[in-house]
């Protein structure tokens, strides 16, 4: 919380930095194309998004964030640390999330992806070093895709409208539901290893470990803000984003 | 008898045929969608293994590093700030080293697959690799192009050539040998005049020149593309549901797979799980190609404010919907961009210019004498790229003669990674 506290001033402040109004030119177009009015007209690839503003709002924001202040941290992390270092940090990250992975699972009433979750867990905490080798997924056991979002997707709760939340980007009412559950079953590696020590050296240490867990998190997120290089963005991944989750569920 | 048998050997060899050239997609828009199967590919590690660049992560010069660079000290739309440099990648050798650059094609980017995929292969092979974006691609509109309405080659490349001159500075011209270039599709008929205006301005002097599956004159190629779409489909309404159709068939095949995800093997999953038809694979081509364009219209229309898609005078905020506008840009095609925004627009700057003057402009046809005495620019492309007339391949023949690699098929850039092209690629700039 403080680290993200600390990227908003950062961010804010270099936000200030612009350079002056942009003018329309002298040329005017001696056409101008008109909105289309026609109401027939089927939309294939329109997302339920009443809340368009604000989301277009967090979009910009997160943008933002992201070009001044999450990948510029993230870079400087690629190029301190080894490659073999991350993947070993992202490795214990992912290790983690096998918890909520089984437990959504089970809620499914899906036994194999369960049973692939807990043994995948099991092996790589014990014979992985917790969970800094990826034992079963090299040996071509991949982890499972399931989370809460997906849970009550599949008991029938409708997604709900598109919403853009900070930092986290791209997700639904009922995914921002279910982002919040599997934080909770998601523990912080660092309160059973350090619990002897004195209050403020454990809750330093467990800053510590959020703040590597955020950088971990965006280092393993290969999309990047603006590479498709359209200015209507927003709406390509809002559209690949909903049939993406839709997919998902039905799997 | 052993040396009857080696003699019989020698004279079998000298008559077998030459390897038969074994792209696998015979028809061109199956070609131009699908491209090469990783498979068929060029191997990388055919010319030096991968792991030498992962020895030192921390002085490792040789990776692809993404750039920026601010050409133009102009406030930038505040909907398109994340634009307001000029984005490029380049991979650098340790030592001095000759220089390839890359020109991606219409509506790409410096980071599109066919970029990424030859800076690789050339980086290997000890070339100094920059890729740049298109001309017509958003970024270089917004940051790069000094009118900012694209599709008048001369101009474009006018401002490529620039941006190239100042990449190389920020390289450092001592640590370049040789200056070398290549492009493919629109950036391989880009390639072909900025080696022209390179003659005039000699600022780099190029070693050698090679044209990928170019265009011969952009409006006849851009038109091409345009009638895949309008003379496949009824109206807009047709397009959009053989797309989504073709969407929610990819959505099957991420369903039946464990493995398939939103990534470039989505298409080869689709075409292992059914055949698409003639007619949905030149959908597809017009679709993507009608897509870039109305990219390309919008950026340039908030840029130059002329009132083309957006109304003249009105700032979009960064909360406001652009659905209205994509939906106005989608119905642009590129004839009614050059007639209703590029021609008037040139008209403005250049009361002289006419519609056949600034066509003609834009076609290799141009430059021919240039193009017919200069030995260090070849091109390669295939008999069936669609973006080409019959009278164009005529024009590439009688241009470049022994120069000109015709391959049997291949669509429009389908086979720029494959094997057999990239090796006489190689082939080419090493010689």
């Amino acid at each position: 919380m403080r680290i993200f506290l600390l990227c908003l001033i950062l961010f804010v402040s270099a936000g200030c930095a612009t350079n002056g109004q942009h003018q329309p030119g002298p040329f005017q177009a001696p056409v101008h194309r008109g909105l289309p009015e026609d109401p027939t007209l089927e939309r294939h690839f329109q997302v339920h998004d009443p809340w368009e503003g604000f989301n277009r709002n967090m979009y910009h924001f997160n943008a933002q964030l992201d070009r001044y202040v999450y990948l510029p941290v993230v870079r400087t992390y690629e190029a301190i640390l080894p490659d073999s270092v991350q993947q070993g940090v992202s490795n214990i990250f992912n290790n983690l999330k096998e918890i909520p992975i089984f437990v959504n699972s089970v809620l499914q009433g899906k036994a194999k992806k369960a049973s692939v979750s807990l043994g995948r867990f099991v092996f790589n905490t014990t014979i992985g070093l917790g969970g800094i080798i990826d034992v079963l997924g090299n040996g071509g056991i991949p982890q499972e895709n399931e989370d809460f979002g997906q849970t009550l997707g599949f008991w029938g709760v409708p997604p709900g409208p598109y919403l853009v939340l900070p930092v986290f980007g791209p997700s639904g009412v009922r995914d921002t539901g279910g982002v919040f559950v599997d934080a909770a079953m998601t523990i912080n590696p660092s309160y059973g290893l350090f619990q002897d020590m004195s209050w403020i050296a454990r809750e330093s240490v467990s800053t510590g470990v959020y703040g590597v867990k955020a950088v971990d998190a965006r280092h393993q997120v290969k999309f990047r803000y603006y590479e498709t290089g359209s200015p209507f963005e927003y709406q390509l991944v809002r559209f690949i984003y909903s049939k993406k989750r839709e997919l998902d569920i039905e799997k | 008898m052993h040396r009857a048998l080696l003699l019989c050997l020698f004279v079998l060899a000298a008559f077998a045929p030459a390897s038969a050239y074994e792209y696998p997609f015979k028809n061109p828009y199956e070609a131009t969608v699908l491209g090469t199967l990783p498979r068929d590919e060029f191997p990388l590690d055919s010319i030096r293994p991968s792991s030498l660049r992962d020895l030192n992560p921390l002085s490792d010069l040789g990776a692809v590093r993404e750039r920026e660079l601010l050409l133009h000290e102009r406030p930038v739309p505040e909907i398109l700030w994340y634009d307001d440099t000029l984005q490029y990648s380049v991979a650098l050798q340790r030592d001095v080293a000759p220089l390839l650059f890359i020109i991606a094609g219409t509506g790409s980017s410096y980071d599109s697959a066919n970029c990424r995929f030859l800076q690789a292969v050339f980086h290997r092979a000890g070339y100094h690799v920059v890729s740049l974006s298109s001309p017509t691609y958003p970024n270089f509109v917004v940051s790069a192009s000094t009118t900012q309405v694209p599709g008048f080659i001369p101009r474009d490349v006018a401002d490529l050539y620039q941006s190239m001159d100042a990449i190389v500075n920020e390289i450092g011209r001592d640590r370049i040998s040789s200056y070398n270039l290549t492009g493919y599709s629109l950036g391989g008929t880009q390639s072909a005049f900025l080696a022209e205006l390179d003659t005039r301005e000699k600022r780099f002097g190029f070693d050698k020149v090679m044209l990928l599956n170019p265009a011969v004159s952009l409006l006849t190629s851009a038109t091409i593309l345009d009638h895949l779409l309008s003379d496949n489909v009824a109206d807009r309404t047709e397009a959009a549901r053989v797309v989504a159709d073709l969407v929610s068939d990819l959505s099957a095949a991420y369903r039946g797979s464990d493995e398939v995800n939103f990534g470039d093997e989505f298409l080869f999953a689709l075409h292992g799980s059914r055949s698409i038809s003639e007619k949905e694979l030149k959908i597809l081509i017009g679709v993507a190609f009608r897509v870039s364009l109305a990219s390309m219209v919008f950026t340039s229309d908030v840029c130059t404010g002329a009132g083309y898609i957006s109304p003249r005078g009105h700032v979009i905020e960064k909360n406001e919907s652009l659905s209205p506008y994509l939906d106005a840009a989608v119905g642009v095609s590129f004839e009614d961009y050059v007639d209703e925004y590029l021609l008037p627009f040139l008209g403005f700057k250049d009361p002289t210019m006419t519609r056949e003057r600034a066509v003609a402009a834009s076609s290799l046809e141009s430059i021919a004498p240039f193009l017919r005495e200069s030995t260090s620019i070849a091109v390669m492309t295939n008999v069936d790229d669609p973006i080409l007339t019959p009278d164009n391949l005529g024009f590439l023949k009688r241009t470049f003669n022994g120069r000109l690699t015709l391959y049997p098929a291949g669509g429009h850039c389908g086979n720029i990674r494959y094997r057999d092209n990239v090796a006489a690629m190689l082939d080419f700039f090493r010689k």
